[in-house]
C-alpha cells in the first residue's frame, strides 16, 4: 500500500471579462488507484499579482491580460463601485 | 481443426441385411466424423454446418438455425447486432434484433437508479447553453482575504478557508473567518475569493444578499450586517445596517479577534 498526494492545478478557465478561474485538485492514490479528489477554487482578476501561482497560471494570466483588457477591467470595476457607492 | 479419419468403404447394404462388426464400426467413426468435423464433399469443400465438440460451438458458415415439431419449420431469431457509433459507449433499444448507440440517451421507464456504493452522476463543467440542462455540480473549498477602504483586516490562516456547492450556476457558500490582526481598517469591507465570480446580468438580478454576521466588533457597531454580491466580482461586499440610514460601510468595526461569519448562495457567472 502506497499512499501518495498530489496537488495539481486542473483546472484553468478564461472568463469573459479576463478573470481567470483557477480549480486545484488534491489528489489522494494507492497503488494507481485513485482513492479520493478535493478541489479548491479561487479566481484570479486582471492585473492581480500572481506571484505563488503556478506557472501554467501565471503563463495563462501573462497571455490573457494585455495592457488593453487590465485597463477594460478596471475601468468596469470603478464603473461597479460607482454604481454601489450611489446605493445602486 | 483436425479431420477425423476412418478406413475402408461400407459395402452396399440390402434390407434386412444385418451388418458385420467391421461395417459397423466403419459407419460408426463416418458419422461420429461427419458430426465432429463437418462431410466433407468430394471437392473437399466444406458443408454449412459443424458441430465443433473440441471448441463447444456450432458454426455455422451460412443461412440460419430452423427448428421443427414434425410439420412446421421455425427459423430461429438473428443474434443482437450493435448499430451507430461504439465510441459514445451507451446503449439503448433500437429494435428487437438491435441495440443502439446514442450520444444523447432517453431513458423512458419511471426510476433510474444508480446502485454502486461511491458512485453517482457527474457533472464537471459541461457549459452548456441550454437552460434546462443541469451540466455541473462541484464541491470544494475558498479561501477568504479582507480587503478594506483604508487601513488592513488580515485573516487568520489556520480559519481562513471557506466550503461551496456549486450547483449549475447557482454557488452555495459558507464559511467562519477568524481576524488575526487590523491596522486601522475603515471605509470598504470586503471579503474576497469567492470560489467562482458572480455573473453579470442585466438590471442587477445576479446580486444575492448573503447571509452575514460579524463577532466580536468593536463597540462602534450599531446594527446587523449584511453581505451583498457584485455583478463580475469575486468578493462579498459587507456593510452594517442601521435601521433606515443609508448601509454604513463596516471595515471601521472589526478588531482583532472579530469573525466574519457567512452563508447563503449567489449565482455564478456559468
Amino acid at each position: 500500500m502506497a499512499l501518495t498526494k498530489t496537488v495539481e492545478v486542473d483546472r484553468i478557465e478564461v472568463l469573459q471579462l479576463g478573470q481567470l478561474q483557477v480549480r486545484t485538485a488534491t489528489i489522494v492514490v494507492d497503488d494507481g488507484a485513485e482513492l479520493a479528489r478535493s478541489f479548491h477554487r479561487q479566481v484570479l482578476n486582471p492585473g492581480d499579482d500572481t506571484t505563488g501561482q503556478s506557472d501554467r497560471v501565471a503563463a495563462v494570466a501573462a497571455a490573457t491580460w494585455t495592457d488593453a483588457v487590465v485597463a477594460d477591467w478596471n475601468a468596469w470595476v470603478a464603473e461597479q463601485e460607482a454604481a454601489r457607492a450611489a446605493g445602486q | 481443426m483436425a479431420q477425423q479419419t476412418f478406413s475402408g468403404v461400407p459395402g452396399e447394404f440390402t434390407a434386412g441385411e444385418v451388418l458385420s462388426s467391421s461395417d459397423q464400426n466403419l459407419l460408426r467413426d463416418f458419422l461420429i466424423a461427419t458430426i465432429k468435423e463437418g462431410m466433407t464433399g468430394d471437392t473437399g469443400e466444406i458443408l454449412p454446418m459443424i458441430m465443433d465438440l473440441t471448441n463447444n460451438r456450432i458454426v455455422l458458415d451460412s443461412g440460419g438455425l430452423e427448428f421443427s415439431d414434425g410439420s412446421t419449420q421455425t427459423v430461429a431469431a438473428a443474434g443482437m447486432t450493435w448499430s451507430g457509433s461504439t465510441a459514445n459507449g451507451i446503449g439503448t433499444y433500437g429494435s428487437s434484433s438491435s441495440i443502439v448507440a446514442e450520444s444523447t440517451a432517453t431513458y423512458n421507464g419511471t426510476t433510474l437508479q444508480l446502485t454502486t456504493s461511491g458512485g453517482g452522476l457527474k457533472l464537471d463543467g459541461l457549459n452548456s447553453s441550454d437552460v434546462n440542462t443541469l451540466d455541473d455540480y462541484e464541491e470544494g473549498t475558498w479561501q477568504a482575504t479582507c480587503e478594506t477602504g483604508s487601513g488592513s483586516i488580515t485573516v487568520n490562516t489556520s480559519y481562513d478557508d471557506g466550503a461551496y456547492v456549486k450547483i449549475g450556476r447557482a454557488v452555495f457558500i459558507s464559511g467562519s473567518f477568524a481576524i488575526s490582526a487590523i491596522s486601522s481598517p475603515s471605509g470598504t469591507l470586503k471579503l474576497l475569493g469567492l470560489p467562482f465570480p458572480v455573473g453579470d446580468l442585466s438590471v442587477n438580478a445576479e446580486r444575492s444578499i448573503i447571509n452575514t454576521s460579524l463577532f466580536f466588533t468593536n463597540g462602534n457597531m450599531n446594527g446587523p450586517a449584511q453581505g451583498q454580491t457584485a455583478a463580475g466580482q469575486s468578493y462579498i461586499a459587507i456593510d452594517n445596517l442601521n435601521g433606515r440610514a443609508a448601509r454604513q460601510e463596516a471595515a471601521a468595526f472589526i478588531d482583532t479577534g472579530s469573525s466574519i461569519n457567512v452563508g447563503g448562495w449567489y449565482y455564478a457567472n456559468a
